[in-house]
């Protein structure tokens, strides 16, 4: 069992989290001019977006494998 | 492994006592953590975006995703208790100044137990998926690596500024 997995296939996963930590970067530079106020807010909004998108992946993961 | 930890704590040790000691002002050593919180979020974001994207591109077993998924749980648990923490931290701090250092130091040693071993957890639980590709496995460690030391490299940006006395806000 399992994929049969190539050279491309290696470089593809690790083009994509290069290119996610990438984008995460670009995402936190905004950070630095927020006030405290619009920090702390942000900071919540985060939790609940990354929380959002962990339950996106189990209800996949229990669909086993149909696309959302 | 062992040596990635033992950097992010020597890292952190570092940092955080900088903080504690040169730093002019408390409370913008916990808007710097609160930031870091928030830069935890966006990166461990985008890694669960990462991994669904790869599932759905046939590039991880249905087997590998879902302990990734576990994974990234145990992530998010460890990130909220850090959270409450650093909000914690920020009412001791603004109630009993004195008492700054220790619980920044008590936070930083909060980050490394529940954050940075949690990363560590999901490098452990990929080395024990059965019948994974060896290659896949050893594709997917090396993403998490590169997440790592991105982290790493926010906090060793944050010793230099502290260092070079360069302003926090």
């Amino acid at each position: 069992m399992g994929l049969e997995t190539g050279v491309s296939d290696i470089l593809a996963i690790i083009r994509r989290y290069a290119e996610a930590i990438a984008a995460g970067r670009l995402e936190a530079a905004q950070i630095k001019g927020m006030t405290d106020e619009e920090l702390a807010a942000f900071d919540d909004a985060l939790n609940a977006k990354m929380k959002d998108e962990q339950a996106k992946n189990r209800e996949l993961e229990a669909g086993n494998g149909e696309k959302i | 492994m062992k040596i990635y930890q033992k950097i992010l704590t020597l890292i952190l040790f570092i940092s955080i006592t900088f903080l504690g000691t040169a730093c002019p002002s408390s409370q913008k050593t916990i808007r710097k953590a609160t930031e870091l919180s928030a830069q935890m979020q966006i990166y461990g974001t985008k890694l669960i975006v990462a991994n669904r994207e790869s599932f759905q591109a046939q590039e991880i077993t249905l087997a590998q995703f879902k302990t990734l998924n576990d994974g990234t749980e145990f992530y998010i648990k460890a990130v909220d208790v850090y959270r409450d923490a650093v909000k914690t931290a920020a009412e001791v701090i603004k109630n009993n100044p004195d008492g700054a250092k220790t619980t920044l130091d008590k936070l930083s040693l909060l980050f490394n137990d529940k954050v940075v071993d949690a990363f560590f957890k999901i490098l452990e639980k990929l080395n024990v998926i059965p019948g994974a590709n060896s290659e896949t496995v050893k594709a997917i460690i090396a993403g998490i690596r590169l997440t790592i030391l991105a982290i790493t490299q926010l906090f060793a940006e944050l010793q230099t500024e502290v260092e070079g006395g360069a302003q926090w806000a």
